[in-house]
């Protein structure tokens, strides 16, 4: 009886370690208070319900200009809010940085007609906003920076690499981690969508097709039609030699999304020449769970290109 | 814990009150070599409780994210 309730303590305890375990040991964590900044909560930037975004201001308030670190959120663009991208901007903004965290509005029930296109467009819009009102609260926005995770890495993809020359001010960087670049049913593997039959495709084209907002038809695939038709929510298709250096972090055996398309990006990303650090996390999936070795390489690549290309002046 | 603190005490027992039909210093011998054997089986179930419990975690999450058992961090 010792050894059995003995064992399930060990288990138990183990696994809540595990579980509470933080890989950085705080190094990305701000001990935030009114010394390191200042939090502006639900700013609107639009009429719909989840068109708001909070505001993160350095403490020091002296500076000619500031630079802007925008950070989007998970969630499967089905879920999720800002509030989960508190830890990142507070950790931003000690930096010095002015950082944002911006809500979308959600594909659901209520929103049927909500996909990555809209969102991709709500974030676009909301960027004048979110520079207007670090300016009337004192803190000029010269320069900006974007980043997010999962579907907040797709969105931050597209905001820089596609509507970088709407940003009211010049995009220096972006970084992301496990966000889908690309919708080619080749590399959605773990949905089975690689297969050659007419399930996987029909399957392929609803599922991209609602991503998209737009009708495809499995005769689609593997032409440029195809292309035209996803490019919209598709960061790959918008790289070229102007694209802005960009830090990104996937794991080999994510089932969430593909890492087939990452290394796309990659080969895309070097063949155009722009500057970029990718971080493959051998022995994760979606979470980057198991290689926090890597983990804290994309962190500190985060840092090294923010210091390089926006740097606090 | 009744177990435990039995144990402990026959570690540490000072006394040569002889155990019948055994003489005192086979009764020791024995006595620790029991001890230790209970100690060492001690110490392999909480390893392994130890063991298992990351285990356990890393496979639920590789369920829900993807991700290997092995490699990368230690469990």
């Amino acid at each position: 009886m010792i050894y059995l309730l003995t064992f399930l303590a060990a288990f138990a305890g183990s696994a809540a370690f595990k579980l509470k375990y933080d890989s950085i040991h705080g190094k990305y964590k701000a001990r935030w208070s009114e010394e390191v900044g200042s939090k502006l909560t639900d700013l609107p930037y639009g009429d719909g319900e989840a068109n708001r975004f909070d505001l993160y201001l350095p403490a020091d308030s002296g500076k000619e200009n500031y630079g802007l670190v925008v950070y989007l959120h998970p969630g499967g663009f089905t879920t999720g809010d800002k509030s989960g991208d508190t830890e990142m901007c507070q950790w931003l903004c000690s930096r010095g940085y002015v950082s944002a965290s911006i809500n979308y509005t959600l594909f659901s029930k209520e929103h049927p007609d909500a996909n990555i296109y809209t969102q991709s467009v709500e974030i676009r819009e909301a960027m004048p906003f979110v520079v207007k009102a670090a300016q009337e609260k004192g803190y000029r926005i010269d320069q900006m920076a974007i980043g997010g995770g999962s579907a907040g890495g797709c969105l931050a993809l597209l905001y820089a690499y596609r509507d970088a020359d709407t940003s009211p001010v010049p995009v220096r960087m972006v970084f992301e981690a496990v966000g889908p670049s690309s919708f080619y049913p080749e590399d959605w593997v773990s949905y089975g969508l690689d297969q050659d039959t007419d399930k996987a495709r029909e399957g392929a084209a609803g599922l991209f097709g609602t991503m998209a907002g737009k009708k495809i038809t499995p005769d689609m695939f593997g032409t440029e039609e195809y292309d035209e038709a996803i490019r919209d929510i598709s960061a790959l298709l918008w790289v070229d030699s102007d694209t802005v250096p960009t830090v990104m972090a996937y794991g080999k055996y994510d089932k969430v999304q593909p890492y087939l398309a990452s290394v796309r990006l990659d080969k895309a990303l070097t063949d155009a020449g722009v500057a970029h650090e990718y971080i493959v996390c051998e022995h994760s999936g979606h979470g980057l769970q198991n290689d926090n070795v890597q983990y804290g390489r994309y962190m500190s690549s985060v840092e090294e290109y923010l210091k390089r290309y926006l740097p606090i002046r | 814990m009744g177990d435990i603190l039995a144990l402990l005490k026959q570690m540490f027992r000072h006394d040569h009150t002889p155990i019948e039909g055994k003489r005192q210093g086979e009764m020791e011998g024995e006595g620790l070599s029991m001890n230790a054997k209970r100690l060492v089986i001690l110490l392999i179930v909480i390893a392994a409780g130890i063991i298992l419990g990351r285990l356990a975690v890393r496979a639920v999450l590789n369920l829900l994210l993807g991700g290997t058992l092995f490699g990368g961090n230690v469990l």
